[in-house]
């Protein structure tokens, strides 16, 4: 065990030096100003709601403590669900070589992977305690880490129990959850609306569509069902308040201790069993390989020109082999837009003004654009860490290798963009005048956005999967970056409007839509312009000799 | 008159952050040269090639393909050059005519099927069309990285430490390959560690110590300058050239005694 410690020691100070000489280099500096900016504004938002707020009521804390924990835990299940885990447990190129091919044991390399995930989720326990600083019993800090270690631990389970099982039961298990999500939305959405009718809380009080919604919401948690579901999490909550005696809280305590312990001694199992199934299944494949061998030879022979000849002469070789990478990926992405596509259109069936619900849709769709979707559309510098020497080897100019990259993705975005605004649009019969204009407005934002999301990763490139406190404290400040950047574009936005009426008033031919449409779609456009102008600069000075992960 | 140089180094230096990665290199390899760049670890062998191909800017000299210039011109350059790395990265998810695909696309070569499919046979991948090249073993990524060099006939091959991982008859295949290409107008460079393979098949040799350039000339000249007789293998004057003495690096030597002891 001692040797995984000082490995897991000599990596911790080997990615520190590095995190240090990411933040320190000159080419980096404004951005690195920027992020030190954010910190500071993470830092004293926390301490502000630490000093300042006053405790919540009891029981509306535990209800808002089990209820991230309860979401966390099942969105696992239902990520496991939608896409299968490609390898039981992710491990960089440098781990693959050191700790996998090393002389560790299975245990050992769990320990291993335990520690890093350890040292991930402690200062997001910390984070969250001095934020819930006011309404914690001493217990709370220990429980909050406890609890945020358990899920870790659980999503390492439900990628191995996925990784385990065979096609049959995973088909079976994918049906399960799709079953029961749509059962539960379908039954949840009419229970909710039956105990709102009857409680006749829509007609005592004038409430908005989205009231209605949280009120919905609200109702269905109350309902038996989820209140069983429920409870586990909400005895986690009441450790974190130190609800009940001495003895009660510590006794929950020790539950939340063992059900840790239980899922790692979980993991090591589903880990032994995972490495025999794949021996299993080699052995397997190694019995039928003369009829593979056949058949493989039999395709190849009639096989005499190259595949993708005249769509990669139309596209262009990144374009094409980017989709080719996004083609694999069909069903998730489907799922990865389909859901805030959903979610984007409430507005539609809660808001009486048409033109409202429309803007609401449109700013639906821009967040999920902005701040969810582009984890899911990759396809771009962000999965090619590996390949960057690769794509520089290329007889093409750095702008030229930057739009061939970013198309993709941009593609991807708009057309789920544009699903929703004309679904919306028709659905609502808002004109095609505020069509066209949420169109002319979103486009050039995406391109933002994806742009956006390419520079950080040039500027600090890392790996998708890689973990530790350096990948949660990047996720953390990108995400306080673009809230901030969304604040901003709100406040230009406000400025904007009563601008664009004034110049309208001087133009008597020109209504103050077309004002505001067509300056708020140049200015965008000029900023992604720009970004993709720091794109190709970022990309031209990126070092592959010193700039890897 | 003899030809043009198709590459050529004057002065080139190199630091990172700073610290000296090579001083001072020059060279120069025309159409059917084969130049084999030795030296110990670190010496600056793949520094040098991967400026020369243009992936890492040069500190201080000058480098050019075909006469274009690899910091003014990079993309003519690289349309002329191939560099094949000791690893090569390909794209785990594309099959191994995909990555023809890709290859012949971005390097603009008309009517590439006839010619992949000779390369494929050549190389032995002909019954690995439709395997994606992250279930290819080490040799075979080497091949398609190969394979996806040949494909657009670049005038300049850089191969860098180029037999890693790949079997006897790869590595024939492999070495005739080079040869024929030099032979037909190409200029080409091996890094290799394997200097029995460089002795066999280079022209000329550059040879490089801690960064420093210690000789460039034909393979005779270095026996003259280095060793007292002819018949000098390469290995025996890498030793000498190096400052190296060969038996130090024998096992049971002195010097392996002291630390054993």
């Amino acid at each position: 065990m001692n040797r995984i410690f000082v490995l897991l020691k000599a990596h911790t100070a080997a990615r520190l030096r590095r995190c240090r000489r990411g933040f320190s280099s000159p080419r980096r500096v404004l951005l690195s100003l920027f992020v030190v900016l954010l910190a500071v504004i993470w830092i004293g938002q926390t301490l502000a709601s630490m000093l300042l707020r006053e405790p919540f009521a009891p029981e509306m804390f535990r209800r808002w403590v089990s209820l991230p924990l309860m979401l966390y835990f099942f969105w696992h299940v239902i990520r496991v669900a939608w896409k299968r885990p490609e390898t039981a447990i992710e491990w960089s190129p440098e781990e693959q070589s050191l700790i996998v091919g090393g002389p560790f044991t299975a245990s050992e390399q769990l320990l291993y992977r335990f520690s890093v995930i350890f040292t991930a989720t402690l200062p997001k326990a910390l984070l969250t305690t001095l934020a819930l600083w006011p309404d914690l019993a001493w217990s709370g800090p220990f429980a909050l880490l406890l609890a945020l270690v358990y899920l870790e631990l659980f999503r390492m389970v439900a990628d191995l129990a996925a990784s385990c099982c065979s096609a049959r039961a995973y088909a079976g298990f994918r049906a399960m959850v799709l079953v029961l999500v749509a059962t539960g939305c379908v039954a949840g959405y009419q229970y909710g609306r039956a105990i709102v009718n009857n409680s006749g809380v829509t007609e005592a009080v004038e409430v908005s569509g989205s009231q209605q919604v949280i009120v919905t919401l609200q109702a269905v948690r109350s309902s038996p069902v989820v209140s069983v579901v429920e409870t586990p999490f909400l005895m986690v909550a009441d450790v974190v308040a130190g609800r009940g005696t001495m003895v009660s809280v510590g006794g929950k305590l020790l539950l939340l201790m063992l059900a840790t312990a239980l899922n790692a001694t979980l993991i090591l199992w589903l880990y032994r069993l995972y490495h025999r199934m794949s021996a299993e299944r080699d052995r397997r494949l190694w019995a039928a390989r003369g009829v593979i061998a056949s058949v493989s030879v039999g395709r190849t022979a009639e096989v005499a020109t190259l595949p993708g000849g005249r769509l990669v002469a139309v596209t262009g070789p990144l374009v094409w082999r980017q989709a080719r990478r996004a083609q694999r990926y069909v069903g998730s992405l489907l799922i990865s837009m389909g859901i805030p596509a959903m979610l984007s259109c409430i507005p539609l069936f809660s808001v009486p003004s048409s033109e409202v619900a429309f803007v609401a849709v449109v700013c639906g769709v821009l967040f999920y654009t902005f701040v969810l979707l582009p984890e899911a559309i990759k396809f771009d510098f962000r999965l090619d860490m590996d390949h960057l020497t690769t794509l520089k080897l290329l007889p093409m100019t750095s702008a030229r290798v930057v739009l061939g990259q970013l198309v993709t993705p941009v593609l991807l975005a708009l057309g789920f963009q544009l699903a929703v605004i004309l679904f919306a649009g028709l659905y609502r019969d808002v004109g095609w005048k505020l069509i066209a204009g949420a169109v002319a407005v979103t486009s050039p934002l995406t391109v933002v956005f994806v742009a956006l999301d390419n520079l950080v990763f040039l500027l600090y490139p890392h790996r998708p999967t890689q973990e530790g406190f350096e990948a949660f404290v990047r996720t953390i400040l990108k995400f306080t970056g673009k809230s901030l950047l969304l604040v901003l574009a709100g406040a230009l936005l406000v400025f904007w409007a009563p601008l664009a009426a004034s110049l309208a008033a001087r133009l008597p031919v020109v209504s103050t839509a077309s004002v505001f449409y067509c300056g708020l779609s140049a200015g965008v456009g000029l900023v992604a312009v720009f970004l993709i102008r720091c794109v190709v600069v970022a990309y031209e000075r990126f070092d592959v000799s010193l700039d890897g992960a | 008159m003899s030809p043009d140089p198709l590459i050529s180094v004057r002065s080139f230096s190199k630091a990172y952050e700073g610290v000296p990665a090579v001083e001072r290199v020059s060279f120069s390899v025309k159409p059917g040269e084969i130049l084999g760049v030795i030296g110990p670890n670190g010496a600056g062998k793949t520094t040098t090639m991967r400026a020369l191909a243009t992936l890492i800017p040069p500190s201080d000299g000058e480098m050019t393909v075909e006469g274009f210039d690899t910091r003014c011109h990079p993309v003519e350059v690289k349309r002329r050059l191939a560099y094949i790395p000791d690893d090569p990265r390909l794209f785990p998810h594309l099959t191994v005519e995909e990555h023809l695909t890709f290859a012949a696309a971005a390097y603009g070569v008309s009517q590439p099927d006839e010619k992949a499919a000779r390369l494929l046979e050549d190389f032995e991948l002909s019954g690995k069309r439709k395997t994606a090249a992250r279930d290819l073993s080490r040799g075979m990524r080497q091949k398609l990285a190969i394979c996806s060099a040949y494909l657009y006939e670049p005038s300049a091959l850089l191969f860098d430490e180029p037999l890693t991982g790949l079997d006897p008859i790869g590595i024939r295949t492999l070495k005739q390959s080079i040869v024929q290409r030099a032979q037909a107008g190409a200029a080409v460079m091996v890094s290799s560690h394997l200097l029995a393979m460089v002795e066999d098949i280079c022209t000329h040799i550059l040879l490089l110590g801690g960064g420093q350039q210690r000789f460039f000339g034909t393979v005779d000249e270095l026996r003259l300058e280095f060793a007292d007789h002819g018949s000098a293998s390469l290995e025996q004057i890498f030793f000498l050239a190096t400052g190296e003495t060969d038996a130090a690096r024998q096992p049971g030597s002195s010097a392996d005694s002291a630390v054993m002891a």
